[in-house]
């Protein structure tokens, strides 16, 4: 009782936001109908009559129900290995269906059903029910396995090609499984050999859907692919076998041999870039030209800490300098 | 701005469409032949087959680069730096340039090196802008006659930076990277309002790129399509306490490889300046790394069997192999696609898409290849190779945390993935800041940041330690004279006097055309003062300081024949400044001007074309205010006065830069460098 009491106000909220959307709709639809839920309230009518649903919505809500759990009954009970799309396609359609019918049902009122359940509270049941099943349907990307009809309807019947991939499946199949049988005596190594033509027949299948669909090939096809893929290689092991490829490691061998023999040439037969070293003039120049002159008044120019740090300091060569990171141009 | 940014967008798309087209047909193609002939034993075909579709088009951009425009080899970046810096490095910012960059770069990554396309991205920004701002194009000898105010080496440097801004922001959909980028690696000078001019071209650039590649996507206007992030969008992003320990190992691993690869790379560009000199020896070696790439590729898909079931993650061209049906092998899908596409699939491919060893012997060939190939006669760039690489043993470093903590929500080989690829680019190229944005910007994502930052933090700290970053290694044996941020320390000892160039090559404020033409034909200098001829010549003391005169003034003189003698027929008109901006950049060389016997002895008044007012300094001053003055006003010469005004030397660039300190293994020395004539 304690829970319910918070969500009291919630419902008359609720209420009352819809009851001119209705009382609207009638007035449009129907002069003559009763005024729903909410409405006028009949004589002998109690709370429970008022809230909830009519007969006729609560049947059709039930077949909702009823819909979605048997796709879900079988979507599960197929998950391995998957058959969602090619064995539940007839639940799908029926849910499906039936939430049309729902969506377009009035009772006896005059009211649509989906009044009822629609948009009032924030669980959303049914739609998010059948949410679910869409979600499930649109993630196998099941729609491409079937035929549509020219209105957007699709069909329980599976595509050609989808077709033509489900029989090549059969027969390689029933090749290995041939083959399997042989594994006792010892003969499965040319399983491969065997099976090669149909299985390499139901590889091009799959790969001419690939090219139809691209990404929205359908997961049971998908799935069987990759089950028989991986029963070639890993049960029969059907890999392709390493060749010896001889000429591919001569070619590796000179290509890996041609820098050593480029740089040693190239070491060898280049003429090293001598440096030039620019001659450049200082003021120690000139004093050391003009002192032997005779000149010897050099206090303006810190003559002695100046001369002393040219000793200490080499001044620019003229070698060439063999140091590469050593030069500035 | 607008149209730099829609220009460089533009180019960068076209670079992007080619490269993916081209690539597609090239792995398409060889796909098939892999396919057909693992059951035929004839493997060998497909990979000459791959040998000849990695040296054709290398050959080409090779051929292109070496004969063409040997300015245009590289990924750009080290002298767009320079250019920036205040150097100037002749051709850069052409119009050929650009295109042998954009086609070279094209085909270097078609052909399948170990390059990435964003370093020449940024390059083509800059020289889009260059472009641009100047109204016209020698090349093809047209003036469209407009912006000539900008035709002057300050301006165009701004424009410059806003230029390789818009480069990264188009190559990376970074435009804060971008101005981030220009900020940090580029810009030398800098200014409030340039940087929102930049920023705005970076926007455009990003803006036009998505415009353009969402349309080539098939999706067009879908401006937030999330394939338009260059490197995806990483879904999970939660990072754990924990883990930073973890990324400042992982900082301190790319700091170690990043050091290596530089001082791999030095030796070997050291021996290819040396030895590799001839043009058909450049092009041969580009040839044989091409080959060699191939033949890494095909021999790891041959003898590693990583096999990985089919369509779980999206791989283009799977090629089988010797793995069983409905399984493709990994190490082909990373090698059949372009690297920045492998960048992608080691960010996002899900755990356990690879085996341990497959990744690590293809991070040991992929190190050591981009390597090889940075610094060949291509145009290439160094972000995407390693970033690559260091996907990869980030990615190593993801499947061990992922033993280490099973389980745990926040272990994701990814964003290791990330981390190393940060580290290991921060590791080699040395940048933080910018490298940060970049990579938030490319996978959109801010979670991330801090993460990346200590990691790019650490890794910078590592590889400083052992040496300097590849751009600037190669800024240094191109010989460029580049000024750092600050004057090398242990300088403050060094005078003037001693920095300085003596004699000086000066001219009298009237001079006559025969000593300036003798004195432009014999010397190389390019700034000389104009004095008042001292009274009593003794050696040291070169007369009265009057003003600095251009070499290129000079020329232009010389050109329009601005005599004084003459002055009749051209006084009428007056010097106008537009005589200097029209020659400019190309001004002709001395040879180039005729000057005959009879002009030679006309004289030409130096006074009204000469800076009357440039900087001096006294003879006294330090050198670190020397490079001060230099580096913050962007100068080329200074003069150097004694006390009574008289120019006693010049200083210039070249002879700031010859001091150089070198860091090593924790010791600073200073070095005097010796100047080479080139």
């Amino acid at each position: 009782m304690k829970l319910l009491i918070p969500h009291v106000p919630v419902w008359c909220i609720v209420m009352i936001w819809a009851i001119p959307a209705h009382s609207k709709l009638e007035d449009d639809n129907n002069a003559s109908a009763k005024p729903s839920f909410l409405g006028d309230v009949a004589i002998g009518e109690t709370i429970d009559d008022i809230i909830s649903p009519s007969d006729v919505c609560k049947e059709i809500v039930a077949l909702i129900g009823s819909a979605i759990s048997n796709f879900t009954l079988c979507s599960v009970t197929n998950a391995r290995p998957i058959h969602l799309c090619e064995w539940c396609v007839e639940n799908y359609i029926k849910v499906v269906e039936v939430h049309r019918d729902f969506l377009a049902k009035v009772d006896e009122a005059g009211n649509p059903c989906k009044e009822y359940f629609l948009n009032l509270d924030r669980v959303e049941i049914v739609s998010d029910a059948y949410k679910y099943v869409e979600d499930l349907w649109a993630k196998g990307k099941c729609n491409s396995c079937f035929r549509t009809l020219p209105n957007g309807t699709l069909t329980n019947n599976a595509t050609e090609e989808v077709r033509q991939f489900v029989t090549d499946y059969e027969r390689t199949k029933g090749c290995f499984d041939d083959w399997l049988n042989a594994n006792i005596t010892g003969l499965n190594l040319t399983a491969c050999d065997a099976c090669k033509p149909l299985y390499d027949q139901m590889n091009n299948k799959y790969m001419e859907i690939g090219e139809l669909y691209g990404e929205n090939v359908c997961v049971d096809v998908v799935d069987t692919m990759n089950i028989t893929r991986e029963l070639w290689s890993e049960l029969f092991q059907c890999v392709p076998e390493r060749k010896v490829e001889f000429w591919l490691h001569i070619g590796f061998g000179i290509i890996a041999i041609i820098p050593l023999i480029f740089y040693f040439f190239a070491y060898v037969l280049s003429t090293k870039q001598e440096a030039r070293v620019l001659q450049q003039h200082r003021l120690a120049e000139v004093f050391a030209n003009t002192s032997a002159s005779g000149m010897s008044d050099l206090s303006g120019y810190h003559s002695s800490r100046l001369q002393e740090s040219t000793r200490s300091r080499s001044m620019p060569t003229t070698e060439p300098s063999d140091n590469c990171d050593n030069r500035v141009t | 701005m607008i149209f730099i940014g829609i220009i460089t967008a533009l180019i960068a798309c076209c670079i992007d469409i080619a490269i993916e087209e081209g690539s597609s047909a090239k792995f398409a193609f060889l796909k098939e032949q892999v396919d057909k002939c693992v059951a035929e034993e004839c493997l060998v075909y497909p990979f000459l087959y791959w040998v000849l579709l990695n040296v054709v088009p290398v050959v080409i951009g090779s051929a292109l680069v070496v004969y063409i425009e040997p300015v245009a080899a590289g990924s750009g970046i080290p002298q767009v730096k320079c250019y920036l810096n205040g150097v100037k490095v002749p051709r850069i910012v052409r119009i050929k340039t650009l295109i042998v960059k954009a086609v070279g770069v094209t085909c270097s990554v078609i052909g399948g090196l170990a390059v990435g396309k964003e370093g020449p991205m940024i390059h083509s920004g800059a020289v889009v802008a260059a472009g641009i701002s100047q109204g016209k194009s020698t090349t093809f000898r047209r003036d469209f006659n407009i912006f000539k105010y900008f035709r002057e080496d300050h301006e165009k440097r701004d424009f410059v930076s806003g230029g390789a801004a818009a480069g990264v922001a188009a190559a990376f959909g970074a435009p804060v990277g971008g101005v981030l980028f220009s900020l940090e690696e580029g810009a030398s000078f800098w200014n409030q309002s340039l940087t929102w001019r930049i920023f705005f071209g970076s926007m455009i650039s990003t803006f036009t790129l998505n415009v353009v590649l969402s349309t080539y996507h098939g999706r067009p206007g879908e401006l937030t399509f999330a394939g338009l992030l260059n490197f995806g969008k990483f879904d999970n992003t939660s990072y754990d306490f924990r883990e930073l320990p973890v990324f400042i190992v992982m900082g301190c691993l790319g700091g170690l490889s990043g050091a290596l690869f530089n001082y791999l790379n030095f030796k070997l560009t050291v021996f290819r300046i040396r030895y590799i000199t001839k043009k058909y020896v450049k092009v041969l070696e580009t040839v044989v790394v091409a080959a060699c790439t191939a033949t890494v590729g095909m021999g790891m898909i041959l003898y590693l069997n990583d096999c990985k079931p089919l369509g779980e993650d999206p791989t283009k061209y799977p090629i089988q192999m010797y793995c069983a049906d409905g399984q493709y092998s990994a190490v082909g899908s990373i090698w059949f696609q372009t690297p920045e596409a492998s960048v992608r699939s080691l960010f996002h491919d899900p755990p356990g898409s690879h085996k341990l060893t497959s990744i690590l012997i293809f991070f040991t060939f992929y190190f050591f290849l981009s390597c090889w190939t940075y610094g060949l006669s291509v145009s290439s760039g160094l972000f995407i190779p390693s970033l690559l690489t260091g996907a990869a043993w980030g990615r190593v470093v993801g499947m061990g945390m992922e033993e280490l903590f099973p389980g745990q929500t926040w272990v994701d080989p990814g964003k290791y993935a990330l981390i190393g690829a940060a580290a290991q680019l921060g590791g080699v190229v040395r940048m933080t800041i910018s490298l940060t944005v970049i990579l938030i910007e490319a996978t959109g994502n801010l979670t991330l940041g801090l993460p990346l930052m200590v990691t790019l933090l650490t890794a910078k700290w590592v590889g400083d330690y052992f040496n300097e970053g590849i751009y600037d290694t190669h800024i240094q044996l191109m010989g460029v004279p580049i000024l750092g941020w600050e004057p090398p320390p242990l300088s403050h000892n060094i005078y003037a006097t001693e920095v300085m160039s003596c004699p000086v090559v000066t001219f009298n404020s009237v001079e006559t055309v025969g000593k300036i033409a003798d004195v432009l034909t014999n010397e190389t200098y390019n700034g000389f003062p104009v004095v008042d001829p001292p009274l009593c010549p003794d050696g040291r003391n070169f007369g009265t300081f009057r003003g600095l005169i251009l070499r290129s003034q000079l020329i232009v003189v010389l050109q329009h024949k601005l005599y004084n003698e003459t002055a009749e027929s051209w006084s009428h008109k007056g010097f106008t400044i537009k005589y200097f901006r029209d020659a400019y950049p190309r001004y002709p060389t001395i040879q180039q001007v005729h000057v005959s016997d009879e002009e030679r002895h006309f004289t030409v008044d130096l006074r009204p074309i000469m800076n009357p007012a440039p900087y001096t300094c006294l003879h006294n001053a330090s050198l670190p205010r020397l490079f001060r003055l230099f580096r913050g006003l962007g100068l080329r010469h200074l003069v150097i006065v004694n006390d009574n005004n008289e120019v006693v030397g010049m200083v210039t660039r070249k002879d700031l830069a010859r001091y150089r300190v070198e860091k090593h293994m924790g010791r600073m020395r200073l070095e005097e460098l010796t100047i080479l004539d080139r």
